[in-house]
């Protein structure tokens, strides 16, 4: 699990996040929502030890920028980052060896076949599509068997199949009790799989809703996103 | 007020405004600026009364040199990518809009006078050599300065006008590419005829008789350069007007070619402004060698595959070594080839400024050459900062390929230039170790200049902030090395490599000192961008 406590991020005089609050248990996925700008990508960063910033947050326990949280967290970012002179499966090798994994071959190919880069394996990174890039940003990623894995917007540039493999992958890590933050754009695209949402607004969570609380009143979290980003209201 | 003077003055007044909201940027400008107004006036200093300026010729020589080096490069990028004066902004903005495509052309090439002149501050570095060799005063290296950018702006649009014309049509392009060698070996003919016909006897005033003669002072458009830097140099300033006036007649011609040739520049212009948006988006994240393969055609030989070695922080060396393997760098990038090959035909000729002089000259070639290296790429990529090792750790292993490369191109180059100039064993290897000194130094400041200035937007603001870090970084080696040469009482064939050795002690202590108190740089992202 991770736990984000009274977290304010300033850059210069401008407020990216304030005093943001929230925990993510294991086996639990929580999605972030919010309009460009609201600072979702921001406390992503946070989280993932990228950024400075005031306040305190824990990985299992341990502070974010600890080497024993960073062996627990994986991440996914908006921008699929691979090395252009790297093959894809020199990726993984890369990975495998900086984390001291030692069977690392094995999740590896599993990885490989399942987002179907098998057979892009002697490709260069240079010479990936932006969907391949992101499929093997996401592989490096969960190679290490995170405990805490955070996606920044991870479906855009995803063909559907690779979408389809994303949110089974989604259920699986939640399955095998990993903690999961998800920040994205497409409400569609996480609606049936999410356990607790945070909407962000101009820096602030604007409305916390659990799916049970969703599911007993009946509200959608579609109205409620729009009726927050359009300024319809208070949604504690 | 016209779309294209709105967006010259609203660019203009927002890079200054930019200035106030980063101290920093303004606080190193007014730093380069007075470090430069400062080697100026040091520089001024009296010749003394016996002092004889070395001829003017020679300096001719070295200017044609220089302006040929500087064409011809620009010119060849007309058979590949093409020149362009425009941004992608420009592309997706400009073009589409309502404004005739010659105003724009024009813009482009407003635009593109200024940019030349900014690049050519950098010769004003240069002052205290060219006052103190040759009797240049401050209004001669203005005019030197306006030669410079003269010669670039003629090899902008000369690349410009040879890929319009030679674009998509091979045969254009191969009898372009002959007609273009034809002309420079016609140049080095005229320039080296005298050499040859005093029988290969001293070089350089042969040489620089041969780039005083008619044949080259009129040859078009290097020849003019030439000689409107010579004739301003020799105080002859309606010849250096004649020259310039030359100059502008060539661009006047090409502009008018290029309108004529044709009106739709729009295609050819679009792809070179792609490969040059390429190009600097890759040279801003340090992937220099990147960006030069993406211009080839970016055709990799992968060899064997995998790392097989590494572990733990250990790991970015090894994949360092892969990617200069795929990149076609074992040690020397292109760049470093190219200065070793100038550097050797020069110390070849300039043999009487003995080992120190080469020294200097060879350790300012490396501040160009160690700009780049793999670790500055690391930076960008969140996978230096996550992995789980400490950051000193990771900083020192991400340093090793290029400690690897300043120790190699140390050796190749103190062993070169100490054969040709004849130094003593003893003096080549207090150069090469002194060498590898100022490397470490330039590879510390280089972390010092991502520590504290953050990530640097620009090439020209890099260059910037590089030649002030590391001019002062270089100071207390100099000063170390020049003390311990003059208090260590030793013979007089040891003193000049104990002083370089002086300068190794110096260098490696405080490259040590800068790599520690840089140590968290890879502590997060925020420390390498603003």
């Amino acid at each position: 699990m991770f736990e984000v406590k009274n977290v304010t991020k300033r850059y210069g005089n401008v407020l990216a996040n304030n005093n943001i609050s929230l925990s993510v248990g294991d086996g639990q996925i929580a999605i972030l929502l919010g309009p460009n700008g609201a600072g979702k990508s921001t406390i992503i960063k946070c989280i993932t030890g990228l950024l400075r910033f005031e306040g305190e947050i824990t990985i299992d326990g341990h502070p974010n920028k600890s080497i024993e949280a960073k062996r627990l967290l994986g991440y996914v970012p908006e921008m699929p980052a691979v090395y252009d002179l790297l093959t894809v499966s020199e990726h993984l090798e890369f990975i495998g060896r900086a984390y001291r994994l030692e069977n690392w071959q094995q999740e590896a190919d599993r990885l490989l076949e399942r987002f179907e880069l098998n057979d892009k394996k002697d490709k260069l990174g240079k010479e990936l599509s932006k969907g391949m890039q992101q499929k093997l940003s996401i592989c490096c990623a969960l190679l290490h068997r995170p405990k805490v894995i955070i996606f920044d917007e991870p479906m855009v540039g995803l063909d559907p199949h690779a979408i389809k493999q994303l949110k089974e992958m989604f259920r699986e890590l939640r399955d095998n009790g990993t903690a999961v933050l998800i920040s994205t754009h497409m409400l569609d695209s996480v609606e049936d799989y999410w356990d607790v949402a945070h909407i962000m607004m101009n820096g602030e969570f604007a409305a916390t809703r659990y799916r049970t609380q969703i599911e007993a009143s009946g509200e959608s979290l579609e109205d409620l996103f729009f009726s927050i980003t359009e300024g319809q209201g208070e949604h504690p | 007020m016209s779309a294209l003077r709105y967006l010259t003055l609203t660019t203009l007044k927002n890079g200054i405004q930019e200035l106030k909201k980063r101290p920093a940027r303004l606080i190193a400008y007014l730093l380069f600026l007075g470090l430069m107004v400062f080697l100026i006036f040091v520089g001024n200093g009296n010749n003394g009364a016996g002092w004889e300026p070395r001829p003017m010729e020679e300096l001719g020589l070295i200017v044609l040199a220089f302006y040929g080096m500087i064409f011809v490069a620009d010119v060849l990028k007309g058979f590949s990518s093409g020149a362009t004066f425009f941004t992608m902004a420009d592309v997706n903005l400009l073009f589409s809009a309502p404004i005739r495509p010659k105003r724009i052309l024009f813009y482009g090439l407003i635009r593109q006078v200024g940019m030349t002149l900014w690049v050519g501050v950098f010769i004003f570095f240069e002052y205290g050599l060219l006052h103190n060799t040759y009797g240049v005063d401050l209004g001669q290296l203005f005019l030197l300065v306006l030669g410079y950018g003269f010669t670039y702006f003629c090899a902008e649009i000369t690349a410009m006008a040879i890929y319009i014309f030679v674009n998509g049509n091979p045969v254009r392009k191969r009898w372009m590419r002959i007609g273009l060698y034809a002309f420079v070996a016609l140049l080095v003919l005229a320039v080296a005829y005298p050499f040859v016909q005093n029988g290969f006897i001293n070089p350089l005033e042969s040489l620089s008789e041969g780039a005083a003669s008619p044949l080259a002072s009129f040859f078009p458009v290097l020849g003019w350069a030439k000689s409107f830097a010579y004739m301003a140099l020799t105080r002859n300033m309606g010849m250096a007007f004649l020259f310039l006036a030359l100059m502008v007649l060539f661009i006047a011609a090409m502009v008018l070619l290029i309108t004529k040739m044709q009106s739709d520049y729009y295609e050819d212009v679009l792809q070179a402004t792609e490969v040059t948006y390429a190009q600097k988006e890759a040279a801003k994240e340090g992937k220099v060698q990147e960006a030069s393969l993406s211009l080839t055609g970016g055709k990799v030989n992968r060899g064997h595959t995998g790392l097989r070695k590494g572990w733990g922080a250990g790991v970015f060396y090894y994949k360092h070594m892969l990617e200069n393997r795929r990149a076609g760098i074992f040690f020397f990038d292109k760049m470093s080839l190219l200065f070793l090959v100038i550097g050797g035909i020069m110390a070849f000729f300039m043999r009487d400024f003995g080992l120190i002089g080469m020294f200097s000259m060879f350790t300012y070639f490396q501040l160009f050459t160690s700009a780049t290296g793999r670790w500055l790429r690391e930076l960008d990529i969140h996978y230096v900062y996550l992995i789980p090792e400490r950051p000193f750790s990771k900083l020192i292993h991400l340093c090793m390929e290029n400690i690897c490369k300043v120790a190699v191109d140390a050796t190749v180059t103190m062993l070169l230039i100490g054969l040709i100039i004849g130094a003593s064993p003893v003096e080549i290897v207090a150069a090469i170790l002194a060498r590898f000194g100022f490397g470490m130094v330039f590879m510390a400041g280089n972390i010092l200049s991502q520590r504290v200035l953050g990530k640097i937007a620009s090439k020209g603001l890099l260059m910037f902030l590089y030649f002030i870090v590391m001019i002062l970084l270089c100071l207390p080696g100099i000063l170390g090395g020049v003390l311990l040469g003059i208090l260590v009482p030793v013979s007089a064939e040891l003193q000049i490599g104990i002083g370089l050795l002086g300068t190794l002690i110096f260098n490696l202590l405080l490259s040590t000192l800068l790599l520690f108190l840089c140590r968290n740089v890879l502590d997060n992202i925020e420390l390498n961008k603003k």
